[in-house]
């Protein structure tokens, strides 16, 4: 085989390898910062971007604004995100 | 010399990718995670609806109080292979009318209620709460 088909194979295999990969269901996780609490949902500042999450029962006295949470995203599809525990405040 | 591969080859060869890749994915140990009714509560284990059909989870110690039947819970499979399913917690209860009981010396909810039991009739008591000035 020459060089260009293998190339564009190994190529053709990375695309096809990261959208396997981006239909996963998997949880995944990120660290952030609440901006806002209000009931059981609150806006955390994730990569810069504010998300709306929710906050599980036993957390709900626990997190205020400026605590930094782990949110975990349940399907790795931006539709259900939550905080999973507070691990830290941020420095006022 | 250059090689102009057909389509049908082309084709055969992206879909094996696919395959291949789909069963690798399937044997990485990611948490996987899934939401579900609390449909019984066994001491530190319960029996969560999933996706119809029941499944028995474990609840860490440190919920043991928050989880109770109706309730609406995370729960994480947390190697991907189907043997221990977590309990992350509560974020919803499919009764509407939730009852926490909130400690105001240490600004904590400690418990979430729904239903009191008593333990010498081992029946559940109703009571109607009445909030007065």
């Amino acid at each position: 085989m020459n060089d260009n088909i293998q190339s564009s194979l190994i190529e053709a295999m990375k695309i096809l390898v990261d959208n396997a990969i981006n239909n996963t269901h998997f949880t995944t996780s990120q660290v952030g910062l609440v901006k806002q609490v209000s009931g059981f949902d609150c806006t955390v500042e994730l990569l810069g971007s504010d998300t709306e999450c929710k906050i599980l029962e036993h957390l709900q006295t626990k997190i205020r604004q400026g605590d930094i949470v782990i949110v975990q995203d349940l399907y790795n599809d931006n539709t259900t995100k939550y905080v999973q525990s507070k691990i830290g405040e941020a420095i006022p | 010399m250059s090689i102009i591969m057909n389509a049908d080859i082309q084709k055969s060869l992206i879909e094996a990718i696919n395959i291949v890749a789909g069963e690798r994915l399937k044997n990485v140990n990611f948490t996987k995670s899934f939401t579900g009714i609390v449909r019984e509560v066994n001491g530190l284990t319960c029996i969560v609806e999933i996706l119809d059909s029941n499944t028995e989870c474990i609840i860490p110690h440190n919920l043991s109080s928050f989880i109770g039947k109706d309730d609406i819970v995370i729960v994480q499979d947390i190697q991907n292979t189907n043997r221990q399913r977590i309990v992350q917690g509560v974020i919803s209860s499919i009764n509407k009318d939730m009852f926490h009981i909130y400690d105001t010396v240490t600004d904590t909810v400690v418990s979430s209620v729904e239903q009191l039991w008593d333990e010498d009739l081992q029946m559940v008591i109703d009571v109607v709460l009445e909030i007065g000035d």
